[in-house]
């Protein structure tokens, strides 16, 4: 049946992903880290992200994920956890976590590869425990207080502009 | 699966436009795109083939009115309408929150519609998803061209369970907006559990 589990990221757990990846951000030395759904969007980001059309880069991210996954399972793999982008200059790491979060790094010549990938396993377990402690808060908090809220006329007037 | 943000109070919510090749998919995408204001919309991205047709998805980001506080951003995908990226197709209703059905109302298109359902249909159940759980409405798009089918006689084959309806002329504008907001209110509904 279709999964009405949404996902909901509560203050003190965006709060500790935002820990996690702005140091991540200053051990890894690399320019941007965003924490991804695989739906393609943005949970947390850390560093400089000035002319960067973040939504459009997630989305063409979820969709290489995706594709990835689907190639995968085509040559009898589950997945390729990894996808590495090289350019001249930019370079981009991603990372599927676990069944819902990827996560993405934007680094320059000024770090290397390794440094971002070992980087990257350090951070697993942390953000992990973090997600698992979110399923459970998922669980038995609601967004009741939130949406029940919503009136019919909130509905309305959402194109009200 | 929406994406409800209380630390930066943002609900995301992903709506995918599905149907048959060259049914206007895309074309309801790019008259949003045109029409919206440019502080509510993000860039509309396109995967397309050299002959301008969909190779994997487009994609739009809008912003609308706020709800408790929380900012209200729809994430508006198409999937590529021809046959043989099926594979493709499957990947973008992933954790969908609504679907647009666009139905071609050209006689030609007839049989092509009720496959196109057939595979919207099958590929949901792949994931393991109803559609009669999702928030689906169907828009009868190019009411303005000759030689089109029978709205009535379409929805008695298509519909079986009475998914709203919109009739629109896409290329035109006519019905875009109304599709729009028509999915819009049932996926927000839902997420009040009506």
């Amino acid at each position: 049946m279709y999964n009405k589990t949404d996902l909901i990221l509560y203050d003190e757990e965006y709060q500790r992903f935002k820990e996690v990846i702005d140091n991540f951000l200053l051990i890894s030395g690399s320019k941007y880290v965003f924490l991804l759904s695989k739906s393609g969007q943005v949970l947390v980001e850390s560093g400089q992200t000035e002319h960067l059309d973040v939504t459009s880069l997630a989305s063409l991210i979820a969709g290489s994920v995706a594709a990835t996954i689907g190639l995968a399972k085509i040559v009898g793999e589950s997945e390729f956890s990894v996808l590495f982008h090289e350019g001249e200059s930019s370079n981009i790491y991603i990372s599927l976590l676990n069944e819902r979060l990827i996560l993405v790094v934007l680094f320059s010549k000024t770090t290397s590869l390794g440094l971002v990938r070992l980087k990257v396993k350090t951070i697993q377990p942390s953000i992990q425990a973090i997600y698992q402690n979110l399923l459970k808060k998922m669980e038995t908090h609601t967004s009741q207080s939130l949406l029940e809220n919503i009136s019919d006329d909130d509905i309305d007037k959402l194109f009200d502009f | 699966m929406p994406l409800i943000n209380y630390a930066s109070r943002v609900i995301n919510l992903k709506i995918v436009y599905y149907g048959p090749g060259l049914c206007g998919k895309t074309t309801n995408l790019q008259y949003i795109f045109d029409k919206t204001d440019q502080q509510r919309k993000g860039s509309l991205v396109s995967l397309a083939t050299e002959a301008d047709r969909t190779l994997f998805f487009d994609f739009l980001p809008i912003e609308v009115a706020q709800i408790n506080g929380f900012q209200t951003k729809l994430h508006l995908y198409t999937v590529p309408g021809q046959v043989f990226y099926n594979a493709s197709r499957k990947l973008i209703l992933k954790e969908v929150d609504g679907i647009v059905f666009v139905a071609d109302l050209q006689v030609a298109r007839f049989e092509a519609n009720l496959e196109s359902m057939d595979n919207l249909i099958e590929n949901l159940e792949e994931y393991g998803y109803d559609i009669k759980e999702i928030p689906t409405i169907i828009q009868y798009n190019k009411i303005d061209l000759p030689n089109i089918a029978s709205i009535t006689e379409l929805d008695k084959e298509m519909n079986p369970y009475n998914f709203p309806v919109f009739k629109a002329s896409a290329a035109n504008g006519q019905g875009v907006f109304e599709t729009l907001k028509g999915i819009a209110k049932l996926v927000v509904k839902r997420l009040q559990g009506k």
